[in-house]
């Protein structure tokens, strides 16, 4: 994901617009914008670079400063993704891989660096069965790929998650980019990797499908 | 050239901008009064050192907590700040309950959370 902080969507390469100080292909400039006030949700969005605008919007909506840097993290997953091949119209198709993608990577990220704060984003691990439709694609799915808790345990209307141990890094590899779906993810986990839970994994692609 | 470009730019952003601002997912958290008396609620984290607003529940009674996930998640769960790790529960101020213990439903953060009649019988008189 490092690698392309400096990059910005690929859609934008091929409009072929880029912003004045942005010098070529290779040291192009991500734009982040901040916004104090409520207008919308904050947002990656490779096309604002038509209107010379940030393509990364952060709004603060009330949020802490591990919230802001969370929100942060997670708009740059979706910069690493489009910069890998996936996009906008991939997005409005299937927007499932892509938040669930950037949901594992803000929670790994913002817990790793706010350590001692509590959990951050907990709030996944609370979801029912009955409810995974209402998150509207913002599934748990790399959460619970990485974390040992089974939300499942002690409320049998959770998730039975007895996956672990994947890393953020094996999950990107195996991730869809401009080809592939849900399921080659899945496969892709399988065959790329060992993991000693990997035959669990099928019931949690199964279960945020 | 770049009129052109910004008109397409206004009409591919306006259904995504809707899109996001009224399609993000939400979670709700309840607290519920089980008990015959007022109670009010002050979270803590000791970190950073924040306290949150108080809370007040009538008898009885029940409040809710709709906090957002997706892209602006907020990590809140009942109290005005995030990772409360203790709380101060005032039962018609005249009894009070300290949590610092995480086994308890408020600081395990779970959906719904009940104060009870336990936790009435827990707390100490608050001497004047």
């Amino acid at each position: 994901m490092l690698r392309s902080l400096g990059g910005i969507g690929s859609l934008a390469f091929i409009l072929q617009t880029k912003l004045c100080d942005e010098k070529g292909l290779l040291e192009q400039r991500l734009h982040i914008g901040g916004r104090v006030d409520f207008f919308s949700a904050s947002h990656f969005f490779d096309l604002n670079v038509i209107a010379q605008s940030a393509t990364v919007l952060i709004h603060r909506n009330g949020k802490d400063s591990r919230g802001i840097f969370g929100t942060t993290i997670h708009e740059l997953a979706h910069v690493s993704h489009w910069d890998s091949g996936y996009g906008d119209i991939l997005w409005v198709v299937n927007k499932r891989i892509p938040e669930s993608w950037a949901v594992g990577v803000e929670w790994q990220i913002t817990n790793d660096i706010y350590q001692g704060y509590g959990i951050y984003n907990n709030k996944y691990q609370l979801v029912d069965i009955s409810e995974i439709d209402d998150l509207k694609g913002y599934t748990p799915l790399v959460i619970d790929l990485i974390d040992d808790y089974n939300q499942g345990k002690f409320n049998s209307l959770r998730p039975n998650d007895q996956a672990w141990g994947y890393t953020l890094s094996e999950i990107e590899r195996a991730l869809p980019t401009s080809s592939g779906n849900w399921w080659a993810w899945r496969d892709d986990l399988k065959k790329m990797f060992d993991n000693p839970t990997e035959e669990n994994i099928d019931y949690l692609f199964t279960t945020y499908k | 050239m770049k009129t052109k470009k910004i008109i397409i730019y206004f009409l591919l952003m306006l259904p995504l901008y809707s899109c996001w601002y009224t399609n993000q997912p939400t979670i709700t958290y309840t607290l519920v009064n089980d008990t015959d008396f007022d109670v009010s609620l002050v979270g803590y984290r000791n970190r950073g050192t924040s306290v949150s607003d108080s809370i007040f529940l009538s008898p009885n009674s029940r409040l809710e907590f709709e906090r957002q996930m997706g892209e602006d998640s907020d990590s809140r769960s009942f109290f005005s700040i995030a990772s409360v790790d203790s709380v101060r529960i005032v039962f018609d101020s005249k009894k009070l309950l300290v949590l610092t213990d995480s086994a308890h439903a408020l600081l395990l953060e779970e959906r719904i959370v009940k104060i009870t009649q336990e936790d009435y019988n827990n707390a100490v008189p608050i001497e004047n």
